[in-house]
């Protein structure tokens, strides 16, 4: 199994539920963000393009704060997710150095935390936070060895893209325009 | 032409993106690793290449200091951790891939090194007090035999040590003014000249010292071309990694790398020693003061800046 996100930027209304049911959902700490919605305009007035991004850990293949993490806290379950054990963070932080996204925290706690991709719930059948309150259905969620899931089937249909391909990190989650 | 892009986003609203990861106690820490590494490859190769014998009051000084100062840095590294319960966990595992946990392995190994080399040389403070402890007479015959391995070990520690400091930041990916292979050869020769300009300051035999000028002169040139070959590489690498390379060369970092690093910690004591090696000059501690400055504020400089430019900024 290979979990991936796949959101449809031109569903995506900017509406921050999305934040919102994180932030809910698994308690994120004030100040604090599992996932955030980058606004990103394009071109000059006015020929300009707008693209909404609903933002997270992208769970990388290639993540250099796994690599990183001296303890181990940082690893990748077994359906690809990139995971944190809090029992093993010390708080060095040299995850949150090498994240070219920006996509952890420090909790009031001392550990390091970020998206688990809601895990918890999707091993019960359910869908993430995010998915399950996102108006407009444009989060989707899936296994990618699967042809049939929607993540599989959104991404055949239009031109994906991850953000920074650049830090070579293979991101697992996908934006389709 | 690239497009106007303008970029807006939930954090960035918070005002959360802009914030440093790692403060003072990061660059303390690698200074402090980086001078005791140069005082154990420095006290190391004088015992192999001049012998035991010629080991001055001021290497002697230097080796007994190193375990002190890399201490301290421990110290600083401690005080970073957000979880400071668990600072036991770096070591029940061994990760190869992160430098992090190397290092953690390394200091120690360095430990029982360091304090193997104290014993094998004479030390006119500590002897009464080691004398008083007879199971340790075993253990200085032992080291007084074996002192030529200890150096080679010391040699090679430092080594690890010193280019660990500088690996540490260029592994992260996500920083790419930290993006580059020199960084590891820059700290190891940066920490190599401050653990030589240590020792002069407390050396006081004349001839020793001047070689001790003449080592210095020689890394300080290493890390000059380090420095312009890692400037260099970042500078043709893409607009990311030159936008990173601006803020050292004209950015707000300027003043101190430009400044304080590069003309006041390197190219003004290379001068001053090189002038008194000539005999045009008076030898002063103020000199190698000025290396131990600039090592420090080169540290504070890369990791501060290195956390200025990232691949996102939303």
């Amino acid at each position: 199994m290979r979990r991936a996100m796949v959101i449809d930027t031109r569903r995506c209304v900017g509406c921050e539920a999305c934040v919102v049911a994180c932030k809910t959902e698994n308690r994120v700490p004030e100040g604090s963000y599992r996932d955030w919605v980058t606004q990103e305009t394009r071109g000059e007035y006015p020929s300009l393009e707008l693209i909404l991004r609903s933002q997270r850990c992208n769970h990388c293949s290639n993540a250099p704060c796994v690599s990183n993490c001296p303890v181990g806290a940082s690893f990748y379950r077994g359906d690809g997710t990139v995971q944190v054990d809090r029992d093993l963070c010390t708080g060095c932080r040299a995850c949150l150095e090498s994240c070219p996204y920006g996509a952890r925290y420090v909790t009031p706690e001392g550990f390091v935390d970020k998206c688990t991709l809601c895990v918890h719930r999707l091993d019960e059948g359910k869908p993430t936070a995010c998915q399950e309150v996102c108006p407009t259905g444009a989060i989707a969620v899936g296994d990618l060895d699967d042809p049939t899931s929607l993540v599989s089937l959104r991404l055949r249909r239009g031109d994906s893209s991850v953000v920074a391909p650049e830090a070579g990190t293979h991101p697992n989650v996908y934006y389709v325009r | 032409m690239h497009p106007h892009i303008e970029i807006d986003s939930t954090r960035l609203a918070a005002h959360l993106v802009a914030e440093r990861v790692w403060g003072w106690e990061v660059p303390v820490y690698l200074f402090l690793g980086g001078l005791v590494a140069g005082l154990m490859i420095a006290v190391s190769a004088a015992i192999l290449t001049l012998g035991k014998e010629r080991a001055t009051k001021a290497m002697r000084l230097g080796l007994l200091a190193a375990p002190v100062l890399l201490s301290l840095g421990m110290g600083s590294l401690f005080l970073d951790l957000t979880y400071k319960l668990h600072v036991f966990r770096f070591y029940t595992t061994v990760v190869p891939s992160a430098p992090m946990s190397l290092g953690s392995w390394v200091l120690m190994l360095v430990y029982p090194v360091q304090l193997a080399l104290i014993l094998a040389l004479p030390h006119s403070m500590l002897d009464p007090y080691l004398a008083r402890v007879p199971q340790l007479a075993a253990v200085r015959a032992w080291a007084e035999r074996n002192v030529g391995a200890l150096a080679l070990a010391g040699l090679g520690l430092g080594v690890a040590l010193g280019i660990y400091t500088g690996v540490l930041l260029s592994a992260t990916v996500a920083r790419p003014l930290w993006s580059s292979g020199a960084l590891g050869f820059l700290f190891l020769a940066s920490g190599s000249s401050t653990g030589v300009a240590l020792l002069m300051i407390a050396e006081r035999d004349h001839a020793m010292n001047a070689l001790f000028a003449k080592a210095d002169i020689v890394l300080i040139t290493l890390e000059l071309l380090l420095i312009g070959s890692w400037i260099v590489g970042l500078a043709t690498q893409g607009p990311l990694y030159r936008e990173a390379a601006t803020l050292l060369i004209k950015g707000p970092y300027a003043p101190a790398f430009v400044g304080v690093v590069v003309f006041g910690g390197l190219l003004v004591p290379a001068a001053l020693e090189t002038l008194s090696l000539r005999g045009k000059a008076l030898h002063s501690r103020w000199t190698p003061a000025l290396v131990l400055a600039g090592g420090l504020i080169l540290r504070f400089v890369i990791v501060y800046a290195g956390q200025d430019v990232g691949f996102v900024t939303g």
